[in-house]
């Protein structure tokens, strides 16, 4: 896969400045933080300057926030929180297979 | 090395995340509890080789993803990753240009929030095949690194990343179809 090229460019390239196809490109890698530091200010600044990639940019970020906050947690019910502790209350020298296992 | 006696102190902080990450797996309640359980009891019984200082949180991950790929999943019929076929990226966003009046004007967030019901949401994620369900479930919705994602799953970090990509092209997709049904996008011509 070649999602970070940043680092193949020659370096007489100097500076480059990302453009909407490139930052489309990036988009992800750009938003999980995951692109080295040259390349994310390359799309970063690109972003600053262009209301379309902000607003794409705008538009992926809400939407992964959207679906994480509907499925990050689920409160333990009552009596799953009471059967998990009493796992751990087991003699720990107890070694019953259990299936699956 | 860790100390047994204190598992439950130090664990059960990590019980809703766990469950909320089981039920999107399972796909209902009754085995996403199990499973959580499972998945504690292993923890709690191996706690001792868990090495203090290092990350519980993504040790207990670990243990439910595996726990999960070999004792639950079997029953479970999904689509195959192939059968996606290729899809263009930003899927969802190309199909705003085309969004009825409704939405138009709105910030990002109150699109997305209007756009889709929870219940939507739940089942575009349940929908997807195993391997990109799990990626998003641990990158998008648990925040882990690809690097951490690659260690639990014991695949190439590249396989994270494509597997992510297009994980999330295939949700777009199934949320495009929701939002086209609910007459909130217009019919994909």
């Amino acid at each position: 896969m070649n999602r970070f090229p940043a680092h193949l460019l020659p370096l007489h390239y100097g500076v480059t400045m990302a453009d909407c196809d490139e930052t489309l490109r990036q988009l992800y890698a750009y938003l999980d933080e995951m692109l080295d530091d040259s390349m994310r200010a390359d799309i970063g600044s690109h972003v600053r300057d262009c209301p379309d990639c902000q607003k794409r940019v705008d538009f992926e970020y809400s939407l992964v926030v959207h679906i994480r906050q509907r499925s990050k947690e689920e409160p333990i019910p009552e009596d799953l929180r009471r059967r998990l502790l009493e796992c751990f209350d087991l003699d720990v020298s107890d070694d019953t297979r259990r299936d699956g296992e | 090395m860790a100390d047994q006696r204190t598992f439950a102190d130090d664990a059960m902080q990590y019980a809703p995340q766990l469950l909320g990450t089981a039920l999107r797996m399972t796909r209902n309640r009754a085995d996403a509890e199990d499973l959580v359980q499972d998945t504690m009891l292993k923890a709690f019984k191996s706690y001792t080789s868990f090495e203090a200082g290092t990350n519980l949180r993504a040790w207990l991950f670990r243990i439910l993803t595996n726990t999960f790929i070999n004792s639950y999943n079997a029953k479970k019929v999904r689509p195959r990753e192939e059968d996606l076929g290729d899809l263009p990226d930003l899927f969802l966003y190309r199909h705003l240009s085309q969004m009825s009046d409704k939405l138009k004007g709105k910030s990002a967030e109150d699109t997305v929030f209007d756009l889709f019901t929870d219940d939507e949401v739940r089942t575009a994620l349940e929908e997807l095949p195993e391997a990109y369900l799990l990626t998003i479930l641990l990158a998008d919705i648990q925040e882990f690194s690809y690097q951490e994602i690659a260690d639990m799953l014991d695949v190439p970090i590249g396989t994270v990343m494509s597997r992510l990509h297009r994980g999330r092209k295939a949700l777009q997709k199934s949320l495009v179809s929701f939002a086209t049904e609910r007459g909130l996008i217009d019919a994909i011509t």
